[in-house]
């Protein structure tokens, strides 16, 4: 018996605009005060009607152009009908028959055994505009809604059923939000519920003998709603794969054919659990919204939005590994995030090392740092990496201190100037001579060990001189004179 | 008319305030017997009295059909679901008409589905002619009102016929104009394809005198066109003008009607203008496609109207305690009036998964056929003319156990809905005190045109 697992995924993003999708709501409302951010068009009052967001359709087409998608010049929104309480017009308008984007494709890194990785290419079958409902916060005897949410523009990006496994999935999944981050389409916060998976999946059958294909069979496809991070979808797959397959050896040849099923996921019991049969796609009742034209979009408008993303991520982590020559880990923390290889380039306008090792600390101090903060980058004064970058290969300055003084002045705004002043490394020859001399005449013991053979005793030494100098000394004329010293003992 | 007491505010005559309370009086006097105000807005009209001697309706008085929104006043939508529903914002509609004294809200058939008003949640309208018959509907309270003067002009919306059927029941007139000409952000949305807001007025040139106003761009509303500013009141030489007799079936129309009609004929030809009969095969079937369109974006746009914040929010009880969101919203909606509840059950069905495409998306084809034909009608003819309603006002009671004899009631207005373009009705006979109605289609956006012949055939009938 061979089985192969089918998966298909359905990726929500909540696009980066001013206002809502299609009212002037701003829509950034994250922590603010519950049903603050609502007008007529967003709280479905009567009367009121729908304006496409320009902003929303800019974000959209930047996406698909990023994923490889065709823009159509010409779409259309439509309502989907089905009443919830957080839907406050009784039906979604969305983009149904004809989406602003169809037909794209993501590469991936999927695993390759022996051969390491390899690329697998997963198509898109498009990506539509929609609206975000309300937020639902369910009590035990009573729901309370907050409408700051309903109408923010979402992009639904839905994928082919091109992946096969919980790690292509995931891999799948963060390229897309690696893309779309990029780009500077979505924050994609999962946190804040920027992005969501909609996972579909299920399991091919085959019953194989000797050799030649017996019978074939397909488990019915679950859909799990609302995964809102990247291990949540690895595990819900995991969970489907594994419960599918017990189920079908339980109900071994029968009930093979069944309908869409949709289940929940419990983050807590690493569970799904069974919501719904799902009817029929087309019980939604769709239909063109005739509250808004078809949407046609000129070729100049499609351009300039296509231009305005720029460089991909891709695109970018080449550049980073073959013209800077920076490895692979370092490049790809900084293509993360299209602010970090902003903030790159700028810096190494400024810094004359070498560009590894100035990603070196973007990557692995800088980006540690604003995590711990919640800074941005971009609040990050241009040009201060490079100043002390500089001046530490002038062996002005040693790492250590620069560690201090980025901290200090990212995280307590501290002055700049006054701090590089007082780390400065002193080049007092005399200074560090009588320095080294007292530290030795008060570890003799320990210089004895070193000339005995431990090597390790050395650095140790060299952390005592440095520390008694407060970190402002040079540690390699630190180090070539401590062995002065000790080979003259 | 307007145009005179404009004059006669302006030159200090009469004060903004004794109009207001000229007309709410008579209102308040006549409402008992007519039922044509859901609300009078006495304190709101005072309160509000306001005078710019350059806004055009400065301290005209006025009547808003019950489902056009105005901040801070109850809007039911003629629905007893909206009965406690306060509007916090206005129809730009309404914020067109700068300065005008608002009498009050007009009754109507709840969310406009009727010919009658008989399917008000807050009672029948009466023909101020014969208060045994109906006013026609759905704006029969707004038709009532201008017809029995008090009020000067009314707006109204028109998805069907809604404006010009009840104007021609109550002998005044009523113009449907372009769909796209007059913004449609504030009227509590029925079909929202055919829904446009319309005026209802004692005589043509104050139709022309309130388009005007209401004919203006919006960007809160997507399928609003921006158009060239006109003076609509200058009518224009109607002396040559095609007009193309609509070439129809007279069975189940009235005699009266028919009689009236070829007199109306007479008339315009001896304007001047060019008579010729036209067929239009297909909008036979306007009606048909009209019940299923109609009532398929019905039911999503009365969606909302789920209990929740509209409406009578159903507490629990001993015997219902919701243990399913469906029960909640079955309790909440079965509040819903039954022409209502009857349009959105064929409304899902006709949008449900299997027979879409025998519903509504072949009803869709031939609305597009329906368009065409008419489009290329106005090749031949600049106006087309028809008959409003095949018969006069009937009596109360008389056709509302019979849903398919009411919706036959629009057979000739639907069609401008459908293809979108201008109509006005004019009265245009009367028999045994009871008007009969002359309905002219145009262009869109021709109506200027439309509002010319209209007020020609005016002057020669009734002066």
């Amino acid at each position: 018996m061979e089985v192969k697992t089918i998966i298909g995924l359905e990726i929500h993003v909540q696009l980066k605009t001013k206002s809502k999708m299609f009212c002037s709501c701003s829509s950034e409302y994250f922590n603010d005060i519950p049903n603050s951010h609502m007008c007529p068009v967003c709280l479905g009052l009567p009367g009121a009607l729908p304006v496409i967001n320009k902003e929303a359709v800019v974000q959209a087409i930047r996406v698909g152009e990023a994923l490889n998608l065709d823009i159509n010049s010409k779409s259309r929104f439509d309502r989907k009908n089905y009443m919830y309480p957080d839907l406050f017009k009784g039906y979604q308008i969305t983009q149904f028959e004809f989406p602003i984007t169809t037909s794209g494709y993501v590469y991936i890194n999927v695993n390759n055994g022996d051969k390491g990785s390899k690329s697998k290419k997963i198509r898109i079958l498009r990506a539509h505009m929609e609206e975000d409902t309300a937020k639902s916060t369910h009590y035990s005897d009573h729901t309370l809604l907050d409408g700051n949410k309903a109408g923010v523009p979402l992009l639904e990006i839905v994928s082919y059923p091109d992946m096969e496994s919980s790690e292509e999935a995931k891999e799948y999944a963060k390229k897309i939000y690696n893309i779309v981050r990029f780009i500077q389409a979505s924050d994609c916060d999962m946190e804040k519920g920027q992005m969501r998976f909609d996972l579909n999946v299920n399991l091919k059958i085959t019953k194989k003998e000797g050799g030649s294909v017996v019978k074939e069979y397909r488990t019915p496809i679950v859909e799990v709603k609302n995964l809102n991070s990247f291990r949540a979808l690895e595990r819900a797959t995991l969970y489907e794969e594994e419960r599918q397959l017990e189920e079908f050896r339980k109900n071994a040849e029968i009930a093979q054919v069944g309908n869409k099923v949709t289940r929940g996921w419990n983050d807590n019991l690493s569970k799904t659990f069974f919501q719904r049969e799902k009817e029929e796609s087309n019980d939604y009742r769709y239909f063109p919204e005739p509250d808004l034209p078809p949407l046609y979009l000129n070729k100049e408008f499609i351009d300039n939005a296509k231009k305005s993303i720029g460089i991909l991520p891709d695109e970018a982590l080449k550049i980073l590994e073959d013209k800077y020559k920076i490895g692979s880990n370092i490049a790809t923390t900084i293509v993360e995030d299209r602010s970090y290889y902003n903030y790159f380039l700028s810096e190494l306008i400024k810094y004359k090392g070498s560009p590894s090792n100035l990603a070196n600390w973007i990557a692995g101090y800088i980006v540690g740092l604003l995590n711990e903060s919640g800074k941005s980058i971009l609040d990050i004064s241009s040009g201060m990496l490079a100043i002390l970058l500089n001046l530490e290969d002038a062996n002005n300055l040693s790492s250590l201190k620069i560690k201090d003084i980025l901290k200090e002045v990212i995280l307590e705004n501290s002055d700049l100037d006054k701090l590089i002043n007082d780390n400065i490394i002193i080049k007092d020859d005399n200074m560090l001579d009588t320095t080294i001399d007292n530290i030795l005449a008060n570890n003799k013991e320990e210089v004895l060990k070193y000339k005995s053979g431990k090597d390790g005793i050395l650095s140790y030494l060299i952390g005592q001189v440095m520390r008694e100098m407060q970190g402002r000394a040079d540690p390699s004329s630190i180090k070539e004179k401590l062995l002065k010293k000790i080979n003259s003992i | 008319m307007i145009d005179k007491l404009k004059e006669q505010i302006d030159n200090k005559k009469i004060s903004v305030e004794d109009v207001a309370k000229e007309y709410i009086s008579k209102a308040k006097k006549l409402n008992p017997e007519l039922n044509a105000y859901i609300s009078i807005t006495e304190d709101y009209a005072l309160s509000h009295l306001s005078y710019s001697p350059q806004n055009k309706l400065s301290g005209i008085p006025g009547i808003i059909k019950d489902n056009i929104n105005i901040k801070g006043l109850r809007t039911t939508a003629g629905s007893r679901i909206l009965e406690n529903y306060i509007s916090p914002y206005s129809a730009s509609v309404v914020l067109n008409l700068s300065d005008f004294t608002l009498v009050g809200k007009g009754n109507m058939d709840a969310f406009a589905f009727g010919s009658s008003t008989e399917n008000s949640g807050y009672g029948v309208t009466h023909n101020p002619l014969d208060k045994t018959r109906v006013a026609g509907g759905s704006s029969g309270g707004v038709a009532a009102a201008i017809a029995s003067g008090s009020a000067l002009f009314g707006i109204g919306t028109d998805t069907g016929g809604s404006v010009r059927q009840p104007a021609s029941f109550c002998g005044v007139v009523g113009l449907k104009p372009t769909y796209g000409l007059c913004s449609r952000y504030g009227l509590i949305a029925m079909g929202s394809s055919f829904d446009t807001p319309g005026v209802i007025t004692r005589n043509v040139y104050d139709s022309a005198y309130v388009l005007n106003e209401i004919a203006k761009y919006d960007k809160k509303d997507s399928t609003s066109m921006k158009v060239a500013k006109q003076d609509y009141t200058k009518f224009r030489d109607i002396k040559d003008l095609r007009v193309g007799v609509l070439n129809f079936s007279e069975e189940g129309v009235d005699s009266d009607v028919i009689d009236a009609f070829s007199n109306s004929i007479k008339t315009i030809k001896s304007l001047g203008c060019k008579v010729k009969t036209i067929d239009l095969p297909h909008l036979k079937y306007s009606l048909a496609v009209y019940y299923i369109l109609v009532p398929s974006e019905i039911s999503a746009n009365l969606a909302r109207y789920d209990g929740i914040r509209f409406g009578n929010h159903p507490e629990k009880t001993e015997d219902n305690n919701f243990e399913s969101l469906s029960d909640f919203y079955v309790e909440a909606r079965s509040k819903f009036e039954d022409e209502v509840k009857r349009r959105i059950i064929i409304g899902t069905y006709t949008l449900s998964s299997g027979y879409y495409d025998a519903y509504f998306n072949k009803a869709l084809k031939v609305r597009n056929i329906i368009k065409q034909e008419i489009k290329n009608a106005f090749l031949d003819v600049d106006v087309i003319i028809s008959p409003t309603t095949p018969s006069v006002a009937f009596k109360i009671g008389k056709k509302i156990e019979n849903p398919l004899s009411m919706y036959l009631s629009d057979i000739f207005t639907v069609s401008s809905n459908i293809a979108g373009i201008p109509a006005i009705s004019i009265p245009n006979g009367y028999y045994n005190k009871l008007p009969t109605g002359l309905q002219i289609m145009g262009r869109s956006f021709g109506e200027s045109t439309i509002l010319s012949l209209a007020n020609f055939i005016e002057q020669k009938l009734w002066k």
